[in-house]
């Protein structure tokens, strides 16, 4: 029973950190990217080659996946995103999933399709804690989530950039006004949420496989997340990224775990039909 | 009829001598015929994506799972209750309908990303039941579909196949054009562009974003039944998100808002990949960076342009033959 | 005593705590053209958007339409009614002609089922025939030319595209006309213009026609009868040349010119 409730905060802190990686480039950039699970994936791939086909340990390889991704997160806003950030949301979100397809491809071609093992993170594969076993990597993953959730958190709360962030995120016209730079609110966004998605991408490949294609329902999940979230509040959307995983596990062990992957397609549906605005409207902590 | 033509002269004829020329390899193979019928059958989903998203701009990628619907109505209709394929796949066209219309209800109240979202959501869990559906809809294994004959008229043969997807097609084609081009798409292109001023015009917003579902799930329908007797085999694995990533391509190709350009476009990706099958894994690398660039660097498409080319020659001559007759000049979006 | 075309009763509009009408009521007999005058945000266009039914006014509120009652129907059914109108802001449709504009005017009397538009059914192209020739027919009545037609509207002088807005607003034939601010951004040539096409729609209809201006040319020359709001309020109300002289209004427009 535990380890239901471990699997469950750990996914959940997966689905809660892609989430706020979604919200990010959402509201301070208008683009809802459905290329975030690629991005991932992407980042995972680098981290694996610098740590197996280059021969680096996987602490260099983690740090080099970071690296890679502001430089990956600050080329994908300022090269294809700024130039046409006057879009409407459609037309934005249009080319997100077409960056999605682009992504998959480019990386099944340079990887190739198979699956691959990706090294463990660290040696240990169990822990005991009160006498239950738990699956390290799912401590690696609850401990990764807090803290990024709480550095996000803080950064959005009270740093002078997440301060921009939040207005532009409100109305970048009165931003622009108020002389936030857009071009460097926007770089932030990719590139946290790039960076989100090399964490999570690492962990998720340390726990399961690395595939060109392993973030499919993932990301799905960080959908839900973002919808229960209201597509605006951060605090909504770790919520509600952590809810899913227990949810998920909830009803693996009680019901079937077939069910698992359709529960927060559901919760989707229904929150978007009953309660558009999320489950927390009124925590809006984006207003600045 | 004939101002239609005219007007889609030049996209049309494309795909015409695209069509021939591949039909007329398919002499020694019927390989090549048997793409041209998915073509036929991507092209009729991509019309009803492009008047539901692109025109009525509700973005749905829930396409796929349309397909799934019709197409396993119609197997479930066959091969459980022993119908003839015509009724199944009329029966099954309306079954799409029927569920791909509750999707408008969420969609009146929703803005345009929670929309896509919903229809994300809907897409995958409508194809998740069904392979959940263990013996009635055979589960992650799929179904076969028992021989189709059509009034009696087995379809054995790739060029009877072709035939019958051929007539629905032209149908859904020409009936496409005419709906964008009358009160209708006028109506959806009102809506798209001054809401508040269409609805002060007697326009019914509500009634018409459902009539636009309907439309498109009518269309998934139709193609999903015909997928099925073009394939004789269905399973879950045909219905995925990626294949619904891929019509909203093909209507991106065309420019959203363009049938012709959709039809181009579902040419293209259906088309495409099987003729890329030598250069696997860089087909599906080079396939969508390019899609991606086209996607970027031409929001109008890359069929418009020719869309635009044929208005231009059209409007010319009716020009000269009847002064004041002029419904669609250059400008207007098209069809 | 006829029924007037339209009848306010107690129309209030509160947006968070600003009031933006308050306990209006008046009435608008048929044919007339009445104009609503007032200082900028008396509330005016607050009161087109309650019969249009964009605003909900307050309960206790009535706006009767030949006696029935507008408030909580929905925008297309007050259309359907046979109220038409036009924006301050001109709201046509950009990349499209003047005809095809107006064109959309006709939804409602396009007299075929959507669906049917597929099949070419004789009725269809009868429909679309006559809507072509009602276009004709407006456009010679407020004198809006071929060349104008057929050109995109974003290419036009704001004069013409106001008068394709009226167009596209009458084409159907309705009964009342709600003008907001038909002569806003418009020269005198223009104005005069606009002028003389409202005048021959008036001559050759029933056509009630509601405006709102801030164009006292234009509301003296059209108006038979004037209501005058400020601050949401009703303060006078009756025939043109006696409402201009009522010192109450004089006031509220001295007031204004003090202020600016």
């Amino acid at each position: 029973m535990i380890q239901y409730v471990m699997a469950g905060l750990a996914y959940g802190s997966l689905y809660a950190l892609l989430g706020l990686g979604l919200l990010l480039t959402l509201r301070t950039t208008n683009v809802l990217n459905f290329a975030q699970g690629e991005l991932s994936t992407l980042l995972a791939f680098v981290c694996f080659t610098i740590a197996v086909t280059l021969g680096q340990g996987i602490g260099w390889a983690f740090i080099g996946s970071l690296i890679v991704a502001v430089i990956v997160g600050l080329t994908l806003y300022n090269v294809i995103i700024f130039p046409i950030r006057r879009r409407d949301q459609e037309r934005l979100a249009t080319v997100a999933i077409s960056l999605k397809l682009a992504i998959t491809g480019l990386i099944a071609l340079y990887w190739g399709p198979e699956s691959r093992i990706f090294p463990a993170l660290f040696d240990i594969e169990r822990i005991e804690i009160f006498g239950t076993i738990i699956v390290a990597d799912q401590v690696w993953m609850i401990l990764a989530g807090l803290i990024g959730m709480v550095l996000v958190g803080v950064f959005l709360r009270f740093t002078s950039l997440g301060l921009a962030m939040r207005v532009a995120a409100e109305n970048p016209d009165l931003a622009q006004l108020l002389g936030v730079n857009l071009r460097v609110v926007g770089s932030a966004a990719w590139v946290a949420a790039a960076l989100l998605g090399s964490v999570t991408g690492v962990l998720l490949a340390s726990t399961l496989f690395l595939s060109p294609f392993m973030m499919g329902l993932v990301v799905l999940k960080a959908f839900t997340a973002l919808v229960i979230g209201g597509m605006v509040s951060p605090f909504g959307v770790v919520i509600g990224g952590l809810l899913l995983g227990l949810l998920e596990s909830f009803v693996a062990y009680t019901l079937t775990p077939l069910l698992q992957d359709s529960v927060g397609l559901l919760i989707i549906i229904l929150v978007l039909m009953f309660r558009p605005r999320g489950l927390f409207a009124g925590q809006e902590t984006w207003r600045a | 009829m004939r101002s239609l033509l005219s007007r889609a002269k030049i996209p049309l004829l494309t795909i015409l001598a695209m069509a021939v020329a591949i039909l007329a390899a398919s002499e020694t193979n019927s390989y090549y015929l048997y793409v041209i019928n998915l073509c036929m059958i991507n092209a009729i989903a991509a019309v009803g994506l492009v008047i539901l998203t692109g025109v009525a701009g509700q973005i749905s990628l829930a396409t796929a799972a349309l397909l799934a619907i019709g197409s396993y109505s119609t197997a479930i209709l066959m091969v459980h209750l022993g119908l003839g394929f015509l009724p199944a796949a009329v029966l099954g066209a309306f079954a799409t309908t029927a569920i791909g219309t509750i999707l408008a209800g969420p969609a009146l109240r929703l803005t345009g990303l929670h929309v896509a979202i919903v229809t994300l959501a809907f897409g995958i869990i409508v194809v998740q039941l069904i392979g959940k559906g263990g013996t009635f809809t055979g589960g992650m294994s799929g179904m076969t579909l028992p021989p189709v004959t059509i009034l009696g008229w087995a379809l054995d043969s790739e060029w009877r196949r072709f035939i019958v997807i051929l007539i629905p097609f032209a149908l859904v084609t020409a009936g496409s054009i005419r709906f964008l081009r009358l009160k209708p798409g006028r109506a959806l292109r009102a809506l798209r562009e001054r809401e508040l001023a269409a609805r002060t015009l007697g326009v019914n917003a509500s009634a018409y974003k459902i009539l636009a579902f309907a439309y498109a799930s009518f269309l998934g329908g139709v193609s999903g039944a015909l997928y099925a007797s073009l394939k004789g085999y269905i399973s879950v694995d045909d219905f995925t998100l990626w294949n619904s990533i891929y019509f909203f391509v093909m209507i991106a190709l065309g420019g959203m808002t363009s049938i012709v350009g959709g039809i181009a476009g579902a040419f293209v990706v259906t088309a495409a990949p099987e003729f890329l099958r030598g250069f696997q894994e860089a087909s599906q690398a080079v396939f969508g960076v390019l899609l991606f660039l086209i996607v970027v660097f031409f929001p109008g498409g890359i069929v418009t342009p020719f869309a635009g080319l044929s208005r231009l020659l059209s409007t010319r001559k009716k020009r000269a033959a009847a002064p004041g007759a002029n419904e669609n000049p250059p400008g207007s979006p098209s069809r | 005593m006829t029924q007037p075309i339209l009848h306010f009763d107690q129309i209030s509009v509160r947006f968070g705590g600003v009031v933006a009408l308050d306990g209006v009521g008046f009435d608008i007999a048929r044919g007339d053209t009445f104009g609503i005058i007032g200082p900028n945000g008396a509330g005016k266009t607050t009161l087109f958007n309650c019969i249009s039914g964009f605003i909900k006014p307050e309960a206790g509120g009535r706006i009767d339409f030949n006696g029935k009652n507008l408030i909580g129907r929905s925008v297309h059914e007050v259309a359907k009614l046979g109220i038409s109108r036009s924006f301050q802001n001109i709201a046509l449709m950009h990349d499209l002609t003047g005809r095809q504009n107006i064109l959309t005017g006709l939804h409602l009397r396009l007299a075929y089922h959507p669906l049917a538009s597929i099949l070419p059914l004789r009725r269809v192209a009868d429909a679309e025939a006559q809507a072509a020739r009602q276009i004709e027919k407006i456009c010679d009545l407020l004198k809006i030319s071929g060349a104008v037609l057929d050109t995109r509207v974003d290419a036009l002088p704001l004069g013409q595209q106001k008068k394709i807005e009226v167009a596209r607003a009458v084409v159907r034939a309705p009964e009342l006309l709600l003008l907001d601010e038909p002569a806003g951004g418009l020269n005198d040539r223009e104005t005069a213009d606009l002028i003389g096409s409202l005048e021959s729609l008036r001559a050759s209809s029933e056509l009630t026609i509601v405006v709102i201006d801030h164009d006292m040319n234009l509301v003296m020359d059209l108006c038979d009868q004037l209501a005058v709001l400020d601050f949401g309020k009703l303060i006078a109300i009756g025939a043109a040349a006696e409402v201009q002289d009522d010192p109450a209004v004089i006031a509220v427009y001295l007031g204004e010119q003090d202020a600016a």
